[in-house]
Parts: structure tokens; sequence; C-alpha cells
């Protein structure tokens, strides 16, 4: 076996292939977002909220008046968990726990949400030293704390945002995770399970 | 690898006889094409987002040699590193190769089509490293020691009390039958093997050459964790999956999901892009990305099936084919099944062995009206036939000489109208010995061929021309 030899073999292969009609069919580049359309911003959050609620994602709204901190408190509470893993984020520094070094132990993990797509009830994670992929993964029950000015219209609306966030690829993230709802199965009769391998239950607070 | 010739008509006849798989296939096939078509429905743009895919499809095939240059440039940029691999076992001596050199005793895959083509668990396993399938339904076929029935949902012809007995027999648990029970008994069994794998495989949805990034779409979490928590991961991608711009994602990620299971949007899409960074808590440390060739150059040759190229493994053609719907999954002999099987496996291996493939098609062209990137399967299919017929000299036996006379006959009574009635009314009498109950039984050779599967309905003594006249000129031709 040589690498090598077999990607020379590859090239050739496909430009002897092709050679004839270089000319391409290229696409038309056409842009999916609507610039022009004017984005109500609650209708996207109640949107986000249908959709994820319709895949079986559970989400709280935070009231005016109510503090993050003590809703999730209280969360953790109700779900009567023993240990927690969370993101190093300024709203959960003053929790009634500490963040779980273990994560395979942890009850719950909580993170935030960069962004969200009304149109499919997906929750964005980026990964960063702050932002660790397994928190929302390896616990059985996953919450993540939303804002949202960060609920975008549809899948190209998103990439459209994370375009603009990332001019220079080269700063493009290690794992960008999509989320929509809790980890599904539906490979036994085609019965819906929950939890096969991810979450079961996935919480989302909207700020 | 392909060893003896694929049998579609014997392997048909066995599935056909099979009422459990049956009913199975017509519960599933019914629920996918359902669920398909109301997901398909709420997207106005459907139609633009075909046009658009193709497009650019048809660009990355074209120019696929500068793609896989610069995808090799954006993932070496990272830190990762590409292998390229001409044939199967070249792309499954490069995976074990790369475990032998950091010593890998446990690998955890999730669902991926590819490494099925190259049967890379075979080769993991006589190598003495421990591999785990860990997508539920890859899993219990892993288990039963089977093959996947469909691309999607691997282990559809598997009943819960299967699964149940299985499950019981191999982790010492109750026969549970709630679907929640086994799949919690799953989650504890391959949880384990995740924390203790150091080597992470998957395969991949999409490529980006522009970033360097990798596509992971699924439901079940398992592809996350198989690519975050080992030490190693390892890509293996066909050749074909390359997509230039990363915003073009968002066109193929729409389609996808949508086709596959009618979902709006997959539970879990990842988009890794190159190893672990600085300063991260979790993510493989080295990242791995295998080219597969495996006779995909070979295909891009030809323009009538270069198409074939554009799938993105969807499976939305098995779900609407007649034809799966009655044989499923197995009847294609390797992974690929269904229409996409059909042009497939023909083209990525021996042509004689698989020649049954390109008829297994009634070329309704369902197929090609659901597929997401437009493929003309009818057309493929054709052009396929095609070859076959040359390189085995028109089929040169019997069967192609009755075919060619029979069709030689055939195109004679239907242009003559004379004949044609005359015909009609022939066999009115002939049919006499073989009637019952309006239907045909038990004709004599070559038509026996029909009449041994099903019945033929008789001809009838009043025409269809003839009604038409009563029905609408009246009984002396007026017109009512």
């Amino acid at each position: 076996m040589n690498s090598k030899e077999s990607k020379a073999f590859i090239l050739q292969n496909l430009r002897s292939a092709l050679r004839e009609d270089k000319e391409m069919s290229r696409s038309t580049g056409k842009v999916f977002v609507d610039p022009q359309l004017s984005i109500d911003q609650s209708k996207l959050q109640n949107d986000f909220i249908v959709n994820f609620e319709m895949v079986s994602g559970e989400v709280h709204l935070l009231g005016e008046k109510e503090n993050l901190t003590e809703k999730i408190n209280e969360l953790i509470r109700e779900l009567d968990a023993q240990s927690v893993s969370f993101w190093n984020m300024n709203s959960l520094k003053s929790l009634e726990f500490t963040s779980e070094i273990d994560l395979a132990n942890a009850d719950i993990g909580i993170t935030g949400a960069d962004f969200a797509i009304a149109d499919t009830g997906t929750l964005v994670l980026l990964s960063s030293p702050e932002q660790p992929r397994l928190t929302s993964l390896l616990p059985p029950v996953h919450i993540a704390i939303l804002e949202k000015e960060n609920i975008v219209l549809d899948i190209h609306a998103l990439f459209a945002r994370l375009g603009k966030s990332y001019e220079n690829y080269d700063k493009l993230c290690s794992c960008i995770s999509f989320i929509t709802g809790p980890s599904r199965t539906a490979d036994i009769e085609l019965n819906l399970t929950l939890g096969v391998h991810g979450p079961g239950r996935a919480i989302v607070v909207i700020v | 690898m392909i060893t003896e010739r694929i049998d579609f008509k014997k392997n048909s006849v066995e599935a056909l006889g099979n009422p459990k798989l049956k009913k199975a296939l017509v519960n599933f096939t019914d629920r996918s094409r359902a669920s398909r078509q109301k997901a398909v429905s709420g997207v106005s743009e459907w139609e633009e987002l075909r046009s658009e895919a193709r497009g650019i499809k048809e660009e990355v095939i074209k120019n696929l040699d500068s793609y896989l240059l610069e995808l090799e440039k954006s993932v070496t940029r990272l830190g990762g590193k590409v292998h390229w691999a001409k044939n199967a076992e070249e792309a499954s001596a490069i995976v074990v190769d790369i475990a032998r050199k950091n010593n890998v005793k446990n690998v955890v895959k999730s669902k991926s089509m590819a490494t099925e083509e190259i049967e890379l668990n075979r080769h993991l396993i006589s190598n003495g490293i421990n591999t785990v399938e860990t997508d539920l339904g890859e899993y219990i076929v892993q288990l039963c020691d089977d093959h996947p029935f469909h691309i999607i949902t691997p282990a559809i012809h598997k009943t819960k009390e299967d699964i149940s007995k299985l499950f019981s027999e191999k982790f010492d648990v109750p026969e549970y039958e709630d679907p929640q029970k086994l799949t919690n008994i799953a989650r504890k069994e391959l949880r384990e093997k995740f924390l203790s794998a150091d080597m992470g495989i998957s395969g991949v949805n999409f490529a980006v050459a522009e970033t360097g990034t990798i596509a992971i779409v699924e439901n079940e979490g398992n592809a996350r964790l198989a690519t975050t928590f080992p030490d190693i991961h390892v890509a293996i991608m066909g050749i074909e999956k390359i997509v230039p711009k990363l915003k073009q994602l968002s066109i193929f990620l729409s389609l996808l999901a949508r086709s596959a299971t009618g979902q709006k949007s997959s539970t879990y899409v990842s988009l890794i892009t190159g190893p672990r960074r600085e300063g991260e808590s979790d993510g493989p440390q080295q990242f791995h990305l295998v080219f597969v060739d495996n006779g995909r150059s070979d295909i891009a040759k030809s323009e009538e099936t270069r198409e074939s190229l554009y799938c993105i493994r969807c499976g939305a053609c098995i779900n609407i084919c007649p034809v799966y719907r009655q044989v499923g999954g197995h009847s294609y002999g390797l992974v690929y099944s269904g229409p996409i099987g059909a042009i497939i496996t023909p083209q990525l291996n021996d042509p004689q062995k698989t020649a049954d493939l390109p008829f297994a098609s009634s070329l309704c062209g369902a197929c090609r009206d659901v597929c997401p990137v437009k493929i003309d399967f009818p057309h493929v299919l054709l052009s396929l036939r095609q070859k076959v017929v040359e390189e085995t000299k028109g089929r040169a036996n019997l069967q192609g000489l009755m075919e060619k006379i029979a069709f030689q006959v055939w195109s004679f009574v239907f242009s003559k109208p004379f004949y044609y009635s005359l015909t009609g009314r022939m066999m009115v009498f002939l049919q006499y010995f073989y009637q019952k109950d309006n239907e045909l039984r038990g004709l004599p050779y070559p038509f026996s061929k029909w009449t041994k599967e099903k019945n033929f309905p008789a001809f009838s003594r009043k025409p269809f021309r003839k009604r038409w006249k009563e029905q609408y000129h009246g009984k002396n031709g007026i017109m009512r």
C-alpha cells in the first residue's frame, strides 16, 4: 500500500475521465436567504418553541422578573440531580452547585446555545475551551440557555450568520453541533425511543 | 468484495416467501413515504433546492481532482491527515495501519455505508482489534452477524421479539419487549464501549473543500460520541462526498433530513473541522480522513452514468421503490439496495457478477421524482442494461432470442389494427382451456413464466373497442 501512488492513480483517472468537458454547468449560486424578509423576533421565538417541542424538546421561558440562576437552581432541584456539569458562563457562576469534572457521572449538563434555528427547532453550539462538546452529550439531561436574539429564521440564515462570524475560516471552531431535541432512534420496528446515546431530555431556557 | 454472482431473482423469491418480512416492509415503506411527503410539502422552495444541489454536484464531479486537492490542503492545514485509497482493501489497510501504529485495542464505529462497502469491520477484527457498531440498528445487525437491510434503518427486518430474544441471550437480561427498555439496555452496553474506546470511526455525509470541515448527520448521538470521546478519529469518505463551500451545506442539509427520514432536521448534525484545538478539553487529538475511490473515478468517466456519483445516500429512492417494497434490501446482494443499489453496485463491482441488478426495476421513475439531486435513475438503468447486453453478446442465449422474437411479433401485431383485433379474437378461443374465474392459469411455456407467479386476466369476449363504440356511439354507431 502506498498512499502517494494511490493519490496519483485517483487524480490521473479523474483527469482522464473529465478532460473532455471541463466547461462547467456551475450552480446558479442562488441564495436562499431573503434579505427583504422583515424578521419578527417574537414570531421566530414562537416558531422555535413549537418546533423544538414537536421533537420532544422542553422549553421554559424566563419571565421578565425571573432570575436565570434561580430558574436553573429550581430546574436542577426538580430533576433531583446529584451532580451537574456546566459551561463556564457568567450566568452560572452563582449556582448552588459546583460543576462536576467527571462528565460521565453527571446527571445534568448545562450549556449555552450560540444560535437557534426557528424553522427546525434546532440549537447550535460552537465548541471552544470554555464550551466543551461533551456537556451537551454525555449526561442524561441537557439544559441549554438561549438568548432570544440569537434565534434565526432557517438553516440558510444560520449559515449566512456563521459566514459573518467566520470571515477567516482559520478561525472556524473545531466542532459546530446542531441539536434538534433529545437523542432518538426508530431502529426497533420504527418505534420512537429517546435517549439511546445522547440525552433523553433536552430542555431549553429562553432568556 | 463480491465472490459470487448476485442472483436477484433467487433472492427475491426467498424474500417474497417470508410473510413477516413482507409486513415489515409494507409498514416501513408506507410510513417513510408519508413522512417524507409531509416534510417536503412544508418547503416552498423544494424544487429550487433540488436544482441547486444538482448543479453543485455536477460541478463538483467535473472538477473532482482539484476539489480533492483543495480538501486535502484544508485538512492538513488544520493538523489533520488525509489518506488516499484506490480500492477497498487499501482503505481498510490504511485504517488498520493507523490503529496498529497507535496501539489501538478498542474501536467504536458510527454508521457509515462506505465502511460497509469496504468491509472494514472484518479487517479490523481479523487484526485483533475489537470493533463495535454503535448505531442501534447496526449494533443489532452486528450482534446477529447479519447485514444491514436498509441504509437508514439497518435492522428494519428484525421484529422486537427477535431483538428482545437477542439481547436476553447476549446480555443476560429478561426478555423485555418494550422498545424503550431495549433501547436503555443498548445504551448501557454501548456507553461502556465508548468510555473504553481508543479510536472512533465515522463516515462523512459531506466534506467541505474550502474549510476541511466534515458534516455528520444522525439521530442517536453515537456519531457525536465516536468522534468526540476517543483520542483518534478516523473518518472514511467516498471521494464524491465533496461540497465546495461551507454555506452550501445549508442546501444539502435541508434536502437530506427531509428526504431520508421526513424530519425537518436530524437530531444531531456535527460540523467537525480538524482535531481538538489548544485548550479544549474534548475532541480527538488525531484526525484522519480517508478518501476512498473504489471504482468511483471510473464511474466519473461515463457521461451516461456519472450522475450516480451525485447521490447523498438519503434512501428516499429505496422507500418509494415498488420493487424494494416487495423484495427488501438483502435481494440486492451488497450494502446498497433499492434503485441506488441497482445503479451503484454494478458500477463499483464486477459487472458480470452484478448483471441482474440493472434489471431489478420496472423503470417507473418514482425514484427519479423523489431524488433530492434529481438522479435520472431510469436513464442510468437503461444505460447499464445496454452495457450488460453488449458485454454478454445480447445475452446470447435462448432467452435473448425469445425476447427478440417476442418483441418483433408484438410490434407487428400492435402496428396493424386488423391483426390486432384478429389476435384479440383468437385469444378468446385459445384461452378456453386455461380460463378459470375470468383469469388465466397454468399457461404453457414460455407463458408459464408469468402464470407460475400470478394469474393473468382473461381476454374479454367483448373487446374494449367494441364496448367503447357502444358506450359512446350507441349500438348503431350514432353518438349519444
